[in-house]
């Protein structure tokens, strides 16, 4: 038959196609290579069987593969699962570098509907914990980072919000902040981002070519079909659903990657901005107190940088499968209908997206301002439930429900608009993706049957058919045949408008994406530079920073003193770096030596920067000037004003900042905590509370006193050289209070204390005032006599005893005072 | 080309309608909330929520988050559900007429099985869901709180700690996520084949029946006109498959959007509880036995009247967490008494005024109050709200509200000495973060000045006098006496005892003493007893000196 003949005929070409194919796309893949060469060897439909045959028996395999691997893991995991994770800890591995810890898994009891889930069903069961492995990142990689975040923006302050959106768009501005980020997501070729992206990319690639076999099967089972054929058909039946196990699973795994690829980038980036933000630079204080250069960093942390991953992944998947699939689907119709096709197709392609382009809204900057104005939204809610009990008390609730109101509606008013620009873009897109573009194909598919001698392959069986003294069988065959091509072309034809379409589509996205970059890169920007500690612009040589603005930072710190020594330092409240304003003057020129047994109070009216100088020392503030010698880190502790409970177990309250496994390296007991805590009465807290793992809000828990006795208790555990006190007794009775003050002493703890209230003097030997003079930024210091006068040893064996002797007369008056106090005599 | 312009107008139209639907059910349900949530009546529901209730835990992560993705689901459902619905129907009938009643009807019963099956094996997506979003929210809870405590944390160098928990959360995430998503993969794979493959392979062989088996007046026997037939039926059938399909896929998202209602209606219903007054807090409480009793404190219910005075009349003093602190307190406060409640730390002095102000719920006896215009309230951590700097005076009460005039604001805070901080921060309109840029000094004098502004009956102070100078405090003091406000004052500073009239004490284990207070004679013994208690701990120190110099 003629027909068959032009198929041998086109044996070699096709074969030419086939291995074009592999070099295309598949050249790094070599089982699918395998399989391609070896079908080759047979027929078209025997190829078919083949195919499906050997990648249903590699799906299957790989199926197994990874359930055995998964449950060997699961095995070795369980072996490793340990307590610890109850608690805030982390563990540091034996390479000194990483740490792990251990986290709770999915333990939800599977309910009968999921019997196939075997494999999950190992994982679930009980109080599960997960092992997680932590690889802090290095400081070099900030360093090598620091210029790629550093010097893109124009100067530093180009930090403001409304900068940054302005800018976000496709352009060089979105590549070069691309392009920064993306080196934190893939750090090296064989990280497992890459090799995620890698594996996402054969699967596109296979799944391309299954949708071409596909194509063709679906034109054989409907040629049978029309042939009356039933053994052919059934026979096509049977491939169809073989095919469709590998192809199935192909499809869910894409899905599954593209979300994994998201995931992945997602822990780069957090983990990255993880070790930035919580390191010793501070990060988390400076980027709102000291940079200002972003608000609300956790709308950032947590909502931003997950909006940039799956838009990124999900644009690498759109844009990556339709890519794979215009090369192959072009390529197979340039061989069916030719080139002047391919050409119409191209040409159209490059116009559409002009045109899309250059019509586009500012969707990147619309997104960026979503985000923001989201943000704020959730700030206000936030702020709420923070400050809950305040305004309950002020009664404040219609105050805050306006606000949020005013928030709401400027989100909501933001996203009406972007929709009311929408609509006629995406009447456009519509337009011209889905009407005009299908109404080409018609035009393009139709070549071989009008234009035959223009076309490829397909024009060429339509020429060998055509000739005059055709028979009626063959007629009939051409009828079929042409029915047939018609079928495979059509079904190529909208696979590559499909594929060209998402590309199109994804223009959107990519602007959408570029919002998103936008913020990310701020964010990290931002860090970096509170990081790198370089505020502001770089100072042209001649030029001499205004003072007290953050460019004019040239005081030393000195580490590991034995003391604590101020050498005419000034304290300053440094102004914003967004601002770029100097900072205010507390106290002009501080000079002051704090030697071990020094016991100072600093005390002063409010505002005059009693706060500020514990600021200055625990390295907060910058020093503008002078010298600060403090001693190591561990010999010094700063109990701020605000007492802070952290979250965790009970134990980490008092611990605080150290963590249950540091306690335990440390030699630390909780009968030892016991003993601390009876020093500062609160040996009753561990009872009351059920234990020392009991996890509570203990912010709630625990009453202003008590908040603050536990401060007290974590500098009697830490047990430092020194101890900065900031009001840390306002809210505790004076009897108790003296009796905080006296056990540090007596623990040979050096106490720094500032406080306005004068009573406390007696519990030191040196007051320093501050916020004297006519400009309240001058200061004095003064001794108060520490030796008593010497007595000789008869005479204080005297007094001694004399004093002694009243002890039972105190004790007595004690009792009637307390009783008295307490009114039961009163009546 | 024709039909192409009406047929992109309605759809780039109906995807504005979507769009804009989504926001009106975001709209409505979050007015809805906020109007529970921060509710007109005195009930501070945005309290009671997370200090009395332990069901929620994340509730701005609720009203912000989950509400955006409820309405989003729920917008993208309808168009989802109701277009392969109506197509469904429409090409079914059609088909049935082309290939006869029977046939449809096996083939359809076919795909009923798998989609039976389908259904059985889908995991419960809805609570997965739910269960990422909580921790989801955990996760951004935890970076809030670190910013809210960054100067505390950077002063005790926790980061290693925070590190830590923001990593654990984090991961704990993931775990999750990925977890989920390894049920995703399965079932997508299963999904994908039933419903592109085997409903393919379903649709090829309806498409056959008319080939190989004759119908009642069926389809000619040219090869054309077959052709013709099958392209129809084919075309009828993809589409009605296809359309069967999108509803399969729907149901995953009708099992997401399930998810979103759980999270969101559980905010509805326990935001309804907390406003009948019905609470679920986990008690702890030392002891079983105790734990009963408290049980039976809480579920009492206490009468709460309007009147000029504050009396309490045997009111029990419970924590939200079940621990009784005082068993029954009476005490009374006349308009122009003054009040100085004090003892030791944790024996229930701001939980009376919590059950005072409203706050927590009163379990038995009866109180009376002024309504709470008339009482106002100054805690110890100043709260400063957004805005300018005359609304920190002013607050609670919005610009609008006021009618005092910027110098008699510049008047209040000359009294409080600090009016020179209007020049300084550049004027009364400034809006600045005021919580990080005034010292707490500063921020206890405003809420004083605040409490000048509104002149009320009652003045609660809590420890606000805890960061400014004596001369101050006795300014604040004698002034608000001079505006004739009854101060209730919980203070450990003796200096402010002078002020007071009337003295409730509180022994720290359940018992009171309500009298009248004489200041001076007090103070003196307090005076007395400081000593004493001071010399009483040197003894043994004296002690072991003497036992040093008498063995030299």
């Amino acid at each position: 038959m003629a027909a068959s003949s032009t198929l041998r005929s086109d044996r070699t070409k096709r074969m030419l196609m086939m291995y074009a194919q592999l070099a295309l796309s598949l050249a790094q893949n070599p089982r699918l290579a395998l399989q391609l060469i070896r079908s080759q060897y047979r027929y078209s439909s025997g190829r078919i069987k083949a195919v499906i045959l050997l990648l249903a028996l590699l799906t299957a395999g790989s199926v197994t593969f990874g359930i055995t691997e998964l449950q060997k893991r699961r095995k070795r995991d369980a072996k490793e699962r340990r307590e610890l994770h109850r608690q805030s800890s982390s563990v540091l591995l034996s390479d000194g570098w990483s740490r792990e810890i251990f986290v709770p898994t999915a333990n939800k009891p599977l309910t009968s509907k999921s019997k196939s889930s075997t494999v999950e069903s190992g994982e679930v069961s009980g109080d599960a914990t997960a092992r997680v492995v932590i690889k802090p990142t290095k400081k070099v990689t900030f360093e090598a980072h620091r210029r790629l975040f550093l010097q893109s923006g124009s100067g530093g302050k180009s930090g403001n919000g409304s900068v940054a959106e302005k800018k976000a768009g496709v352009n060089r501005q979105f590549l070069k902040e691309f392009s920064a980020i993306w080196s934190i997501i893939v750090p090296r070729l064989q990280s497992k981002t890459s090799a995620l992206l890698f594996i996402h990319a054969l699967f596109l690639a296979s799944r391309t070519y299954l949708s071409l076999l596909v194509a063709k099967l679906d034109g054989q089972i409907v040629r049978d079909l029309i042939a009356a054929n039933g053994k052919d058909f059934l026979r096509g039946l049977g491939y169809w659903f073989l095919l469709a196990i590998p192809a199935s699973y192909t499809n869910a795994m894409i899905r599954f990657l593209q979300a994994k690829i998201s995931i992945a980038f997602r822990t780069k980036l957090i983990r990255y901005i993880h070790d930035i933000y919580l390191s010793k630079e501070l990060g988390y204080y400076k980027v709102t107190n000291i940079d200002g250069g972003i608000e609300g960093a956790d709308q950032y942390i947590t909502a931003d940088v997950t909006r940039f991953c799956d838009s990124a992944a999900s644009l690498y998947s759109n844009l990556g499968k339709p890519f794979a699939d215009f090369i192959i689907f072009s390529y197979q119709l340039q061989r069916n209908l030719g080139p002047l096709a391919l050409i119409g197709i191209f040409s159209n392609y490059a116009l559409t997206a002009w045109l899309l382009k250059s019509v586009a809204p500012p969707f990147g900057r619309l997104a960026a301002a979503e985000a923001r104005l989201e943000g704020d939204y959730r700030n206000a809610h936030t702020k709420l439930i923070t400050n809950a009990e305040e305004i309950a008390f002020y009664d404040g609730t219609g105050f805050e429900r306006a606000i949020l109101d005013k928030t709401y509606k400027r989100v909501i008013v933001h996203i009406s608009k972007i929709l009311k620009i929408k609509v006629s873009y995406n009447m456009f897109e519509d337009f011209i993706l889905k009407y005009s573009w299908s109404a080409l194909g018609y035009m393009f598919a139709s070549l071989p049957v009008f234009l035959p001698t223009w076309s490829g392959n397909d024009g060429i069986s339509e020429l060998a058919t055509t000739t005059p003294s055709i028979s009626l069988a063959k007629r009939d065959f051409r009828e079929r045949d042409r029915m047939k091509q018609f079928i495979t072309n059509k079904r190529l034809m909208l696979s590559l408008a499909d594929a060209g379409g998402r590309m199109m589509y994804s223009i959107k996205d990519l602007a959408e994406l570029a919002g998103y970059t936008s913020r990310v890169f701020q964010l990290l920007s931002t860090l970096h530079r509170v990081h790198a500690n370089s505020y502001g612009h770089e100072l042209a040589p001649n030029e001499v920073a205004e003072p007290f603005t953050l460019a004019d930072v040239h005081g030393t710190v000195q580490q590991g003193f034995e003391g604590v020594r101020f050498e005419h330092t000034p304290i300053v409240i440094p102004g914003l770096a967004r601002t770029g304003q100097p900072g205010e003057v507390l106290i002009k020129d501080l000079n002051i030596r704090i030697n071990p047994g020094d016991h100072i109070l600093i005390s002063g009216a409010n505002g005059v920067g009693k706060s500020s100088i514990a600021r200055v020392l625990a390295g907060l503030w910058p020093v503008y000037r002078g010298l600060v010698s403090k001693p190591l880190p561990k010999d010094i502790t700063f109990l701020p004003q605000r007492p802070y409970l952290s979250h965790g177990t009970l134990r980490d309250q008092i611990i605080y900042p150290d963590s249950h496994a540091d306690m335990l390296e440390a030699g630390g007991t909780d009968a030892k905590l016991m003993e601390i805590l009876k020093l500062v009465r609160l040996e009753y807290i561990p009872g009351r509370e059920g234990g020392w793992e009991t996890r509570k809000q203990w912010k709630d828990v625990f009453s202003g006193g008590e908040k603050q006795r536990v401060m007290f208790a974590r500098i009697l555990y830490k047990n430092p050289k020194f101890a900065v006190i900031d009001e840390g007794t306002s809210a505790v009775s004076a009897d108790v209070e003296g009796l905080l003050y006296e056990i540090c002493k007596k623990q040979s703890i050096t106490l720094v204390t500032i406080s306005h209230r004068p009573s406390l003097l007696k519990y030191h030997t040196a007051q320093l005032r501050v916020g004297l003079g006519a400009n309240g930024d001058e200061w004095s210091l003064e001794r108060s006599g520490t030796a008593e006068a010497r007595l000789t040893v008869d005479k204080e064996i005297e007094d001694l005893k004399a004093k002694l002797s009243q002890v039972d007369a105190w004790k007595a008056r004690r009792q009637q005072i307390v009783d008295e106090l307490s009114g039961k005599t009163a009546a | 080309m024709v039909v192409a312009v009406p047929a992109t107008f309605t759809n780039s139209i109906l995807q504005y309608l979507q769009g804009s639907l989504a926001l009106r059910y975001r709209t409505r349900l979050t007015e809805h909330i906020l109007k529970q949530y921060l509710p007109d009546s005195e009930n501070p529901v945005y309290y009671s929520i997370h200090n009395l209730d332990d069901r929620i835990t994340n509730a701005d992560q609720l009203i912000t988050v989950d509400v955006l993705r409820f309405a989003t689901s729920l917008s993208s459902l309808y168009p989802n559900l109701a277009k392969p619905l109506l197509d469904m129907v429409l090409y079914s009938w059609k088909l049935s007429r082309n290939i006869g009643g029977e046939n449809l009807f096996l083939i359809g019963s076919a795909i009923q099985l798998s989609a039976y099956v389908l259904r059985v094996l889908t995991p419960p997506f809805g609570k997965y869901v739910a269960e990422e979003a909580q921790l989801e929210g955990d996760y951004r809870f935890q970076h809030s709180r670190l910013i809210e405590n960054s100067e505390e944390i950077a002063l005790y160098g926790g980061h290693h700690v925070e590190k830590t928990v923001l990593d654990k959360s984090y991961f704990t995430l993931i775990k999750y996520v990925n977890y989920v998503l390894r049920k995703k993969l399965y079932h997508g794979f299963l999904e994908d084949f039933i419903i592109k493959y085997f409903w393919g392979a379903l649709g090829l062989t309806l498409c056959a029946i008319p080939v190989f088996f004759k119908i009642p007046g069926g389809a000619g026997l040219v090869v054309a006109d077959r052709a013709q037939g099958f392209v129809t039926n084919r075309r009828l059938l993809l589409s009605s498959s296809d359309a069967f399909g999108r509803i399969m896929f729907s149901y995953k998202e009708v099992a997401q959007l399930a998810g979103y209602t759980a999270r969101v209606s559980s905010l509805l219903d326990v935001m309804d509880d907390i406003n009948s007054g019905r609470y679920d807090k986990n008690l702890v409480s030392s002891s079983e036995s105790s734990a009963q009793s408290h049980e039976i404190t809480l579920r009492g219910q206490g009468e709460v009247q309007l009147g000029p005075d504050i009396v309490f009349h045997e009111v029990p003093i419970v924590s939200p967490n079940g621990d009784v602190l005082v068993k029954k307190l009476s005490f009374s406060v006349k308009q122009g008494h003054h009040l100085l409640i004090v003892g030791p730390n944790g024996c229930g002095k701001s939980s009376l005024f919590r059950i005072l102000g409203g706050l927590w719920p009163v379990h038995g006896g009866s109180l009376t109050r002024p309504p709470s215009e008339d009482i106002f309230y100054i805690p110890q951590r100043p709260y400063l709200s957004r805005g300018s700097l005359r609304q920190q005076i002013i607050y609670p009460n919005s610009e609008a509200e006021n009618t005092v005039s910027d110098e008699e604001l510049l008047q209040i805070l000359a009294i409080v000495q600090i009016d020179d901080i209007v020049q300084s921060v550049g004027g009364w309109d400034v809006e600045r973060e005021w919580r990080e840029d005034l010292s707490t000094g500063v921020q206890q004098r405003i809420a004083m000045a605040r409490l000048f502004y509104h002149k009320p009956k009652f003045a609660i102070l809590d420890e606000c006098t805890s960061s400014v100078t004596l001369d101050i405090e006795t300014i604040m003091y004698t002034h608000a006496k001079d505006l004739g406000i009854s101060l209730l004052t919980v203070s450990h500073r003796s200096s402010l005892w002078k002020y007071h009239n009337l003295i409730l004490q509180f022994d720290g284990s359940g018992g009171y003493v309500f009298t009248d207070l004489d200041a001076e004679k007090r103070l003196k013994l307090e005076e007395e007893k400081l000593a004493l208690d001071m010399n009483l701990r040197r003894v043994p120190e004296w002690e072991e000196r003497l036992e040093m110099i008498q063995a030299l």
